[in-house]
């Protein structure tokens, strides 16, 4: 399978103080399209930077980052956000779906960002809550649907736009245990359907191993794959 | 963008309507503000003005009707009192001024125990024959030997000539020598009496000429002229207006000795200016006060709602949002809340200023439509603000709501 993405010799820094403090370092990684990988660690070892990193909301201090071939560093602002609007969804621990839209609106935003208009977007967003089985709730607001109800709205809003990869970070963090399955099994869903590349930032192990590809990251470093 | 701006309209939540409110405040403050100054650039105006001390504004308010129904009477007081101010107001530098005399008010039994003279530049008489009526001229050259008529003279006649001065009157077909014995109130009631008091009384012989055709106001007029000593012929005098007559010399004769008190122009204008930049001082504080005070309140509005819109924010960036997108969606956001405020607001004001019949607050659109420039101003300022957080975090730290 050819390489999705791909980042050599990645560092990220941040400014603290007068220093600086490095949060990754020497990042060297390839993810293949219809992949599914789990990035683990502990608290502080740097996977979520890594997860935004990938998403382009983060830029590398240093080394290199391509995805599908193009070269990410080099990306203006704007380049980025057609990038995550095209080519990336994303699944948030805490859904952060906008409280006072509904989640047929909620799943309608990307689409509009990218010009569609309000009736399109409208009917896609019907259809990717359908396909979750949310279509009964499309015009509930995030406050009156389950925690499980949420995540599966963010999750029709990241796969709205037919993305090449999902990016998931702790997706099944604030959930119970047997929402938790529904979720995995919604993503591992979307990806063994359409070949949607997953990437799940999780400390999980139970949710890591149900992932073809599992790396660690220890103080800001990949270890090993554990495949 | 357009669907993102209508889907975000769409949702106004109470937050907003609480903007849209605050929004209204600072408009109608702006647009008091700016009336309340009475200038078109509002505080800043009047600061300027402040700065500008050499710049003022006379406002006198306009003759009575009463009096426009003799254009002579018109003339003399309201003509001469004007040329006297408009001569002594373009000596000053970069003193503007406008308006006309009110004449109003009480006969001479109510005159002040004191009054204030406001007269004009000594030189001016001198200088130039005072055209106060075709036919009419005053010269400063006195026969001080021949007999004196009293006269009773307008306020600025009266700066230069006051009480006691002697001087030449062209009365009738003739010139007479006149002494000024009395001085008309700047506020003075003239009952539709067709030949006031005033210089230009008829006289005989040694006698003021009182035409008491129609006038009321006469009695006390007459005890004034009376008491300064003078006989009194009366013409078409019956019974029960000499009682009259006689009741006013009673209730005047007490009020009778007036303390005058002149005052150049010069000083009046001083006296003005001072009252003036007082009374602009305060407004311009209360109006900046009340200002500062709706700003800060709108700030606040727009300040506590930040962190539900980083948020929001950081969802937009993650799902392919711009600073462009989001700079652009909250401009709208906030033309949406502007341009009904501002409609508001000036329906609002335009009532309050048809309702208090423009005599405290007048409408202006000029002045309205700047009110709505400042206040886009200070929500672009709001915007800014949003801005530098925008640029100063990732959007992972605007998600984690770290700000």
């Amino acid at each position: 399978m050819p390489e999705l993405i791909r980042i050599e010799e990645g560092e990220k820094t941040f400014a603290a103080g007068r220093g600086q403090t490095t949060i990754l370092s020497n990042i060297t990684l390839g993810i293949e399209r219809g992949e599914t990988m789990s990035i683990s660690g502990r608290s502080g070892s740097g996977k979520t930077t890594l997860l935004s990193i990938l998403g382009g909301m983060e830029r590398l201090t240093r080394g290199r980052y391509l995805f599908a071939g193009d070269d990410v560093v080099g990306m203006t602002a704007s380049e980025l956000a057609r990038l995550r609007n095209r080519h990336i969804g994303f699944v948030f621990q805490h859904f952060h779906l906008i409280a006072s839209y509904t989640a047929l609106e909620n799943v309608q935003i990307p689409l509009l960002y990218q010009g569609i208009s309000l009736r399109e977007s409208r009917k896609r967003a019907l259809e990717a809550l359908s396909s979750l089985g949310l279509e009964e709730n499309a015009r509930h607001k995030p406050r009156m649907l389950s925690g499980g109800q949420q995540q599966r709205v963010a999750i029709a809003r990241a796969i709205v736009t037919r993305p090449e990869v999902i990016l998931a970070d702790e997706p099944t963090g604030a959930l119970d245990e047997l929402t938790e399955r529904e979720v995995m099994s919604t993503l591992l869903g979307m990806n063994a359907q359409h070949g949607t590349t997953l990437v799940i930032v999780t400390h999980n192990p139970d949710i890591a191993r149900q992932c073809a590809r599992v790396i660690r990251l220890h103080d800001g470093q990949v270890t090993p794959d554990d495949t | 963008m357009f669907g993102v701006i209508k889907l975000s309209i769409r949702h106004f939540s109470l937050r907003e309507y609480l903007i849209f409110i605050e929004m209204l405040i600072v408009l109608l403050v702006i647009n008091v503000t700016i009336g309340l100054t009475g200038s078109v650039a509002g505080v800043g105006a009047a600061a300027f003005r402040l700065a500008s001390p050499e710049t003022i504004t006379l406002s006198v308010l306009p003759v009575s009707g009463s009096l426009r129904s003799d254009p002579l009477q018109s003339i003399i007081h309201a003509g001469v009192h004007l040329e006297e101010l408009a001569h002594a107001l373009n000596r000053l530098p970069n003193v503007a001024w406008h308006g006309s005399i009110q004449v109003s008010g009480s006969d001479l039994g109510n005159f002040p125990s004191e009054i204030t003279l406001i007269g004009a530049d000594p030189d001016y008489l001198s200088a130039k024959p005072f055209p106060v009526v075709a036919g009419r001229t005053l010269s400063a050259s006195v026969d001080t030997s021949a007999l004196q008529v009293p006269i009773l003279v307008s306020p600025g006649i009266a700066a230069i000539h006051p009480l006691g001065t002697i001087w030449r009157c062209a009365l009738g077909s003739g010139f007479r020598t006149c002494r000024v014995v009395g001085v008309l109130p700047t506020s003075f009631t003239f009952w539709r009496t067709p030949y006031d008091v005033s210089a230009f009384m008829l006289t005989r012989g040694d006698a003021v000429v009182f035409p008491l055709t129609v006038a009321s106001a006469g009695e006390s007029t007459m005890a004034f002229a009376l008491s300064s000593g003078q006989s009194v012929r009366l013409n078409n005098f019956s019974p029960a207006r000499f009682k009259a007559f006689q009741r006013a010399v009673e209730l005047t004769a007490s009020r009778l000795h007036l303390t005058v008190h002149c005052q150049t122009i010069s000083q009046a204008v001083d006296q003005f200016r001072a009252g003036y930049a007082t009374q602009i001082t305060f407004t311009t504080l209360v109006a900046a006060v009340l200002l500062l005070l709706s700003i800060f309140g709108l700030c606040g509005v727009l300040l506590a709602n930040i962190p539900r819109r980083m948020v929001e924010v950081g969802i937009r960036f993650a799902v392919g949002s711009t600073t462009r997108d989001v700079l652009s969606l909250f401009f709208a956001e906030v033309c949406c809340l502007v341009i009904p405020a501002w409609l508001v607001s000036s329906l609002a004001l335009m009532g309050l200023s048809i309702a208090l019949s423009d005599s405290v607050f007048q409408f202006s659109m000029l002045d309205s439509t700047l009110s709505l420039g400042l206040s886009v101003l200070i929500c672009l300022l709001g915007i800014a603000s949003t801005l530098g957080v925008i640029r100063r975090l990732s959007t992972y730290h605007l998600l984690k709501g770290e700000y």
